[in-house]
This record gives C-alpha cells, sequence and structure tokens, in this order.
C-alpha cells in the first residue's frame, strides 16, 4: 500500500529526515517511537502534504502512484488520513459544514454525486456514537473551544466518516486521560479492517496497549534504526530512549 | 472649474486633515458637477435639520448645510418588523445630500435597515439617531451588493439612560465608502454593540471612523469591525474611545480585525484610546493577516480543495458579523451576500 524509499526532508533548511525505508501492506498496523525530535511528527506531515516541509530525496508512492507530487487534497482523497497531533481550531465553520465539504470533496473524487442532507446528517450520527461525540459538538465550530480529549474524539470521528486506507495517528495519545485514551483506541480498533492499514506514532508504549501493532519502527536522527514485534515498546518502556541515543549517536 | 467644485474644494478636508489622512476626499469627490437635496420619500414628517451644536466634521456639515431638511422617522412601541429607510440613486455627476433623524422613543424596541441601493452618484447622509431612556433599536447601514455608487455617512447616536443599541454598518464591494459613527453616551447603564463589515476588491476604498464618547458612568460598548480585502483595495478603521473623567465603570472594548488576500491590497487600521477616568475597563486589539496556513492545511488534509477551503475559511472570518446582527432575516441575507461576494 505505502512504500517510503530513502526519505529525506527538511524544515527551514534544516534536515529532519534522513533517510526513512518503510513497507507497509493493507491490513498491518505499524508503530513508530522515538525520543522527542527524532522525526516521527515530520513523517506524518511529510505524508500528509504539508507545505512546511520540503522533500529532498527519495520516493513515496501509495498504491502505486507518486505520492509526493499529490497536493494534501488529492493525498487525502486517495485515502490517507493524519490525525493531527494537535487539531486545527477553525472558529467560524462548523462541524457540520466542514465534514459535509470533506465527504462531498472525496465522493466528488471518485465520481459519485453529494450525499444528500438526509443521508449526510445519517451518517454523522452513525459515526459520532463509535467515539461518543456529543452531538452539540458536531454543530460548533471545528475543534472551537473543545477539550483535549474532544479534539482527539473528534479526528477519530472525521477517521470515520472518510474511511481512508491509511490512518497516520500522530502522537493521539499526547494530552488523553485513560478513558478518553481508551475510547479513543477503541474507535480506531473498531474502524480496523482487512484493507486498511495503521500507522501509530507514539512516544509511549501505552497506547499501544490498545491499538496492538504488527511492528515497531524505532525512528532517531531521522532513520529507522530498528524494527521489532510488539514486544519492543515494553522494552523501551523498561530502558528508555538512552540506550538507542547512546547505541546510534551520530 | 465651476461653483460646485470651488464649493466642495472650500468645506470639504483635505489630507492634511489628520481624520481624513486615509479617505482622499479629491477623489472621493472627483467628478461631481452638482448637489441636490432630497428627503426619504417614506418619512413621517419633514422637519428642520442642522448638526449638533459643536460638530465639526466638514463633510457631514456640508450636508446639513445643503440638506437643511430631514426625513423624520418616530420610532415608538414594540415591534420585530423591520422599518427600511431606502437611499435612492443618485445621477453620476452629483452629490444627493439627505438628512435622517430616527427617534427611538422611551421603552420602544425597533428594528430599522437605512438600506442604500444606490448604483451611482455619490449619496451623502446624516443620519441622527435620538435613543430616549429605556429605548432599544437594531439599526444597520446596509450596502450589500457590488456598486459603482459612492457613499458618506455621518451618523450621530445620543444614548439616554439605560439605552440598548446594536448598531452594524455593512459594506460590500462599494466603489467608495466613508462611514463616521460617533455614539455619545448621556445616560447611565446604557449599552452598544457596534460592528462593522467591509469587503473590499479591484479598487474599491472603504473607511470607517467611529468615536465613542463616555460623559457618564456605568456604560459598555463593544465594538468589532471585520473586512475581507482583494485586488488593490484599501480600507481604514478609526476607531477612538473617550472616557470622560466622571464615566467610571465604563466598558469598552474596540476589535479590528482585516484580512489581506492580495498582495497589493492594504487596510490602515488607528485604534485610539483617551481615558481620564480611573475605574474603567478599556481594551482595543488590531490585526491584519492573511489566510491561516494551519487552517488551510488542515481543511486540504480532509479532501477539500484549496480553493473551497480559502473561500470557507473567508465566509467564516467574516460570517461573524453577520452572526451579530439581530435582525434574522438581514443576518441569513448578509450571509447569502457574503458567499456571493467572495
Amino acid at each position: 500500500m505505502l512504500s517510503i524509499k530513502n526519505l529525506h526532508a527538511e524544515i527551514d533548511g534544516k534536515e529532519i529526515l534522513r533517510g526513512i525505508n518503510l513497507e507497509i501492506k493493507a491490513g498491518e498496523t505499524h508503530a513508530i517511537m522515538g525520543p522527542n525530535g527524532s522525526g516521527k511528527s515530520t513523517l506524518s506531515a511529510v505524508l500528509a502534504g504539508n507545505p512546511m516541509y520540503n522533500v529532498t530525496a527519495g520516493e513515496v508512492t501509495f498504491n502505486g502512484k507518486n505520492l509526493l507530487e499529490m497536493t494534501p487534497d488529492k493525498r487525502a482523497n486517495e485515502g490517507i488520513f493524519l490525525s493531527f497531533q494537535y487539531p486545527t481550531e477553525i472558529p467560524g465553520v462548523s462541524m457540520t459544514n466542514f465534514m459535509r465539504a470533506a465527504v462531498n470533496s472525496k465522493r466528488k473524487y471518485q465520481g459519485l454525486e453529494p450525499l444528500s442532507a438526509t443521508d449526510f446528517l445519517k451518517l454523522m450520527k452513525e459515526k459520532r456514537q463509535i467515539v461518543e461525540l456529543d452531538s452539540k459538538l458536531a454543530s460548533r465550530s471545528v475543534n472551537a473551544g473543545f477539550s483535549g480529549g474532544e479534539k482527539k474524539r473528534n479526528e477519530v470521528f472525521q477517521m470515520a466518516m472518510l474511511n481512508p486506507s491509511l490512518r497516520i495517528l500522530d502522537e493521539t495519545d499526547s494530552g488523553l486521560d485513560i478513558d478518553a485514551l481508551r475510547v479513543v483506541a477503541e474507535g480506531v480498533t473498531a474502524l480496523k479492517t482487512k484493507e486498511n492499514a495503521t500507522v501509530v506514532i507514539t512516544h509511549y508504549q501505552r497506547l499501544l496497549d490498545y491499538i496492538v501493532p504488527d511492528y515497531i519502527h524505532i525512528l532517531y536522527h531521522g532513520r529507522i534504526v530498528m524494527t521489532g514485534g510488539k514486544e519492543l515498546a515494553l522494552d523501551l518502556e523498561k530502558r528508555g530512549y538512552d540506550w538507542i541515543k547512546e547505541q546510534f549517536k551520530d | 472649474m465651476n461653483t460646485t467644485a470651488f464649493l466642495l474644494d472650500e468645506i470639504l478636508p483635505t489630507r492634511k486633515s489628520e481624520d481624513y489622512l486615509y479617505t482622499d476626499v479629491a477623489q472621493f469627490t472627483a467628478g461631481i458637477e452638482t448637489v441636490t437635496t432630497a428627503v426619504c420619500a417614506d418619512a413621517d414628517s419633514v422637519v428642520d435639520f442642522a448638526l449638533p451644536e459643536g460638530e465639526t466634521d466638514k463633510p457631514a456639515l456640508f450636508v446639513a448645510s445643503k440638506a437643511k431638511k430631514a426625513a423624520y422617522y418616530a420610532l415608538e412601541g414594540q415591534s420585530d418588523e423591520v422599518k427600511y429607510i431606502n437611499i435612492d440613486d443618485a445621477a453620476d455627476n452629483e452629490i444627493v445630500a439627505r438628512a435622517i433623524i430616527i427617534d427611538v422613543k422611551a421603552n420602544a424596541k425597533r428594528n430599522v435597515v437605512v438600506n442604500f441601493a444606490s448604483q451611482s452618484g455619490f449619496s451623502a447622509v446624516d443620519i441622527y439617531i435620538k435613543m430616549a431612556a429605556e429605548s432599544a433599536a437594531n439599526v444597520v447601514l446596509w450596502q450589500d451588493k457590488p456598486t459603482k455608487a459612492r457613499i458618506f455617512t455621518h451618523t450621530i447616536v445620543d444614548m439616554q439612560k439605560s439605552a440598548r443599541l446594536n448598531i452594524s454598518t455593512i459594506n460590500i464591494r462599494a466603489a467608495q465608502v466613508r462611514n463616521n459613527l460617533r455614539i455619545n453616551y448621556l445616560g447611565e447603564n446604557a449599552e452598544s454593540q457596534i460592528s462593522g463589515l467591509y469587503i473590499a476588491a479591484d479598487d474599491n476604498r472603504i473607511d470607517n471612523f467611529t468615536i465613542v464618547r463616555h460623559a457618564v458612568g456605568h456604560c459598555t460598548c463593544e465594538q468589532l469591525y471585520k473586512g475581507v480585502l482583494s485586488g488593490k483595495a484599501v480600507t481604514a478603521f478609526s476607531g477612538l474611545i473617550v472616557v470622560e473623567p466622571d464615566a467610571q465603570k465604563t466598558l469598552a472594548n474596540q476589535v479590528n480585525r482585516s484580512m489581506l488576500l492580495s498582495k497589493d491590497a492594504r487596510a490602515y487600521a488607528k485604534p485610539q484610546l483617551e481615558i481620564y477616568a480611573d475605574d474603567v475597563r478599556c481594551n482595543h486589539g488590531s490585526t491584519t493577516g492573511q489566510i491561516d496556513k494551519d487552517q488551510l492545511f488542515y481543511m486540504q488534509a480532509r479532501g477539500i480543495s484549496e480553493e473551497e477551503a480559502r473561500q470557507m475559511l473567508v465566509a467564516a472570518f467574516v460570517c461573524e458579523i453577520a452572526e451579530r446582527v439581530p435582525i434574522a432575516q438581514m443576518a441569513d441575507s448578509l450571509v447569502d451576500s457574503i458567499k456571493n461576494s467572495l
């Protein structure tokens, strides 16, 4: 599904990703872990097409297509979904209008007619329940005044609405209490199918208790320095990242 | 050169006058050959008109000296209906001067729309709004369709004890506009909410000058002016809040936000506070910015095209003003006009 080869990327002239290689197949769940500043969030931003980052080398294909030459909206409509670490507040744009625009953009991309108002509202109601999102939140402006937990649940709600094939969760556990974490993680798990794949970016092991990965990759200084099974997370939990830093220091 | 042009030169301010530094009056009146007066046809009655003593704004004095007669509207009782005052067309080369007195009686609760629908010429209007004790009014100065017309308004509001005013000034893609708005707080516990929207494109010029004068205490005033500029449009906002020594416990807030969609557009902002009382809460803020890149990316990351996302963000930015217009049908109509204008 996703193939990343020798990916290099920079922001403001500073190189953050220094040769990432990663293959992800449908049905798989990959966790990307690593100390702060190792490039985890940059990787997710580059995959989603954030124009702040500049790709300097390497290639990324998604279902055989060159991802790097697509605009962010095209990537989304092709099936990539980034759950933001810090979801952006958009005062004045209601969740309903925002989701309607998003859902109908994807339908247009697929050559389908826009959803009728009734069908759209039915879909909203159905998907909202997956993450126990209050109906009041749906009528408010996008993320505006949402608590940290509400923002993350809202990300998973949008994921449910758009039904992406590649789900990238950027530090979805940050700022969540244990109950919110459970709701969010169960939502992600409930939406898992054989056809979609998941990339979980996290600093801590606790999210991986709920979203169990097939592979764990350790990112350090812009490279994947180690890949293992889910037991690697427990190892990190016990030993921290210092031994990685020691072993792979420049 | 004719007598009218000479008259305009004499009576109108130049850029040397600080209040008209931004509004190029010479350009504003270019091509004007005649000045005529008119009285709004649907007035309750016609009365003599002179601006209050001490008024120094030259264009307003000019309008008053020309108009002499004012259309007088007495607003009594409580009603959700809207009283429309229509400002009709002027010919391309003329200034039509009008004066309007809106007398909101004690305990009245009424809606008024001053509708600028002219497509040409120069409409100059002095508006005097008297808010009696315990009165309430929602007033909109409304111009919502692209027009070549030039508009000058000079609005003075006297707020008596416990009066409540919501006033909005809407200008969407008018060629040249200068709005002066003065609110005088003369009785305690009066409240006003002031809103302004300017959508300026091409070489539009839309300027808003407000002066809020608190002569007595315990009054509140909350101002928000927002605008979107594209092309080579230029706008100015100048807001002065004066709190006199006796006006303790005044709450006054003023915010001006402009969004620039092109490199050549310019938005001037000049917020000013003059506070002579010590127990007051007054704030002002002004921002000029562009579309937020993070918001744009977030929307694109959900599949919305850049163009559609931009439109949604600009509409969201200015629709905040529509939410502040308490007359439901005007608020709905404004949302449509905003979307059509972008």
